[in-house]
């Protein structure tokens, strides 16, 4: 059963954001903004204890011999790495060349690498999807095949007719499609939120 | 001493004073809409509706099957809560999405504490993870199984929301029965990959629309688009839930009404409804 | 080994093969990748010019580590750009991501010796919405101290011209939109993202909450090809992605979805069991 204080916390703290957020008034602005501080100060503890938590969790694997240890051993050196560099006395912080060098050689092509696997691996769900014969596969599948064959940015009068294809199919039938879903899920999400914000049902009982 | 005619006055006066220094923030179009919202779900929770139809999108109602192969095989079932958490540094309406995720996990608990099979939820947010533990034992304690509680557990990896991360959120070892419940965008791939090898089921959902084609390329039974929102109200026989589903049933059907209205009207006499809502079409 | 076996493993090496003989291949006639829709970068274009002479630009960078490689050659083109036309740019991050990518693209224009005076860092702010929100009402001190931050810091949006969203994370066009467009008058927004945002940002270009909005591969090298660079030639080293490279991606994945398609559909569902 929620606290019952913990509900009126949420009704009186939501309903003053949306109140904030559908009328201008200096006297609401002013309550509004300190309870957006203390969400922001809460956003920033929860961060922090988020990486702490890491830390924690990644040095019990070790500790105990449990669980991934290259996995742990790399996770915690990284983190030991940027921290050592940004925070040794004389760096610069973030924008430490040290730091700057870590992200550009390391991080970001380790992550745009890992981003180029689900090349490989959207196909190969796409064949699975379709050996076991799902018929959202076939369309799926189908679909994607006429759509890649559009995208293929050749020059010319034959280039010109794919491009233009394309975009009508971007802008109509996937459009619609997408926009059905978009609008499906802001109204649901909406009447989601209003209902958290309410304090209306919890969130498992 | 002032009588209370004068402080009803002086309140009426205050009230008064606030209001004529308030302004409405968007024009009266949108401001309508949003307060829409909030009135049809009132009224329909003062007026409980009971006709209900149940859908089983997903098939989650047809869960038990998976805790018996999970059961037969000794292992346990791998629940996923998605890659946004709760206090994340993402926008509000992929952590909504977590906080909708709560009801399945709790469906998902119920179901793996009434057939003994240990329950695992794979969080990135400590927030979450600390959720996800609270429905668990809440699970086990509405199904007078606190003593198999034990053996479920909340794991915390908190490496992030990228591409990697989702995958560094999937476990090494063979759940028999997998779910994963929540945002999840570009990670969504890797991510069910990893969950579902040697799984022998695997159910997910999640309301990215742009992710819409990997859930269903991905898993077997997949809640896309609002399904996620929605799915709780066939698994529970609390009018609150469903009072919500038909409360965004009717809005969905007034604008499906707006938007036919206004094709009609525009290919009819040119009128463009964007002008009411005060958008400058480009 | 069996021949299929063997084609399974040669496979991915024969594609990597040929990507790169792709690379080098000298295609630029046959193949285009700028959309041959100019609708794209003429509202761009249009976009900036309806900005004052040395106009503040506050750029949102809140790219992914994942998707910026697809955004990063339109991107720099545009911050050149910006720059070449006297604009001023304020950097903010709202992810830790994207102030990871700002941080390695300010210290590319510091070493292409770009005026620092026309730059200011505003560094990370945490609370997602909330610090959105927060922005509207008050900026934080620059971390760096010039006359352009300073100014911005206290004079909040009303010393800001546009705003730059530079998308792909999870705090990108539309929260924007969402936060900020109504609590701040006349900024207008223009976003950069990768395509996997499109559909969603579509409708906002639409209505014009989105001032401009460059979200495709083809969209950002029709940008880049409309913009005559002068001073900002140098801040813009990459060539984009190959052209060619992308065919032989696009044409492996056609091949194998068509063959997958293929197998399901002539072996009929009995053959599989008496296999």
């Amino acid at each position: 059963m929620r606290h019952p204080g913990l509900a009126a916390l949420v009704l009186v703290v939501g309903l003053l954001l949306l109140a904030d957020a559908l009328v201008v008034n200096s006297s609401l602005a002013e309550l509004a903004d300190l309870v957006v501080r203390a969400a922001i100060l809460v956003a920033a503890g929860a961060a922090l204890a988020g990486v702490a938590s890491l830390a924690l969790r990644r040095g019990g694997d070790l500790w105990r011999r449990r669980g991934d240890p290259v996995g742990a051993v790399l996770v915690i050196g990284g983190m030991a790495a940027v921290l050592v560099a940004g925070l040794r006395p004389g760096g610069e912080g973030a924008a430490d060349p040290a730091v700057g060098w870590m992200v550009a050689a390391l991080i970001v092509p380790i992550g745009a690498s890992l981003f180029g696997l689900l090349f490989v691996s959207t196909l190969a769900a796409s064949r699975r999807s379709v050996a076991a014969r799902r018929p959202e596969a076939y369309v799926l599948v189908g679909v994607a095949m006429v759509t890649l064959v559009l995208l293929l940015p050749l020059g010319g009068t034959v280039g010109a007719w794919l491009a233009d294809a394309a975009s009508w199919t971007l802008l109509v039938p996937i459009g619609a499609v997408l926009r059905g879903l978009l609008i499906g899920i802001a109204l649901v999400a909406a009447v989601v939120a209003a209902r958290t914000v309410l304090g209306i049902g919890g969130a498992d009982e | 001493m002032s009588d209370p005619g004068d402080l009803l006055g002086g309140l009426i006066r205050f009230v008064g004073e606030i209001l004529g220094r308030s302004a409405l923030r968007f024009e009266i179009g949108p401001t309508l809409v949003v307060l829409g919202v909030l009135l049809v779900l009132l009224q329909l929770i003062a007026r409980p509706v009971s006709r209900w139809t149940t859908r089983d999108t997903g098939g989650l109602a047809g869960i038990g099957r998976a805790m018996a192969l999970a059961a037969e095989a000794g292992t346990d079932a791998v629940v996923s809560l998605g890659t946004a958490g709760l206090a994340r540094a993402t926008d509000a309406t992929a952590r909504l999405q977590t906080l909708a995720a709560l009801p399945l996990l709790g469906h998902v608990g119920r179901a793996a504490a009434r057939s003994g099979v240990p329950l695992r939820v794979l969080t990135n947010d400590p927030f979450a993870a600390a959720a996800a533990a609270a429905t668990v034992e809440s699970a086990h304690a509405s199904t007078a199984t606190r003593e198999r509680s034990v053996r479920s557990r909340t794991v915390f990896v908190g490496e992030g929301r990228s591409v990697p991360a989702g995958l560094a959120l999937t476990t090494t070892a063979r759940p028999a029965a997998a779910f994963a419940f929540g945002s999840l965008r570009e990670e969504a791939q890797l991510h069910l990959e990893g969950l579902g090898a040697g799984a022998g089921s695997l159910t997910s959902g999640s309301a990215e629309a742009a992710q819409s084609p990997t859930l269903l390329l991905a898993s077997p039974a997949a809640l896309i688009g609002p399904e996620l929102y929605q799915a709780p109200a066939d698994l529970r026989a609390d009018v609150v839930e469903r009072t919500a589903v038909l409360a965004a049933n009717r809005l969905i059907g007034l604008a499906v009404l707006a938007l036919a209205v206004g094709a009609i009207l525009g290919f009819a006499v040119g009128f463009d409804p964007a002008d009411l809502l005060g958008i400058e079409r480009r | 080994m069996s021949k299929r076996a063997l084609l399974h493993r040669g496979a991915p090496l024969v594609l990597v093969a040929l990507l790169a003989v792709a690379i080098l291949l000298p295609l630029d006639d046959v193949l285009r990748l700028e959309s041959g829709d100019e609708t794209v970068s003429a509202r761009w274009s249009d976009a900036l010019d309806g900005l004052p002479e040395e106009s503040g630009i506050l750029v949102a960078f809140d790219a992914d580590l994942g998707t910026y490689a697809e955004i990063r050659p339109t991107v720099r083109v545009l911050l050149a750009d910006l720059l070449d036309r006297g604009g001023q740019l304020a950097f903010v991050s709202l992810t830790p991501e994207g102030r990871a990518l700002a941080v390695a693209e300010l210290g590319r224009l510091a070493r292409a010796d770009v005026n620092p005076r026309r730059l200011a860092d505003f560094g990370f702010l945490p609370g997602a919405e909330a610090a959105l929100v927060q922005l509207t009402r008050e900026f934080p001190e620059p971390i760096d101290d010039t006359a352009f931050g300073r100014g911005i810091a206290e004079g909040g949006f009303d010393r800001v011209d546009a705003i730059l969203v530079v998308g792909g994370n999870d705090l990108g066009p539309r929260s924007w939109v969402e936060q900020v467009a109504p609590r701040v008058d006349d900024v207008p927004i223009l976003a950069v993202a990768p395509t996997v945002l499109l559909p969603e940002l579509i409708p906002y270009t639409a209505t014009g909450q989105l001032e401009a909005l460059v979200a495709t591969p083809r969209d950002g090298a029709a940008y880049r090809a409309s913009v005559d660079l002068e001073n900002g030639q140098r801040l813009v080293p990459d060539e984009g992605p190959s052209v060619a490279a992308l065919v032989v991606g696009i044409l492996a994945a056609v091949l194998l979805l068509a063959q997958s398609l293929a197998g399901p559909l002539l072996r009929p569902r009995g053959a599989e069991s008496a296999r």
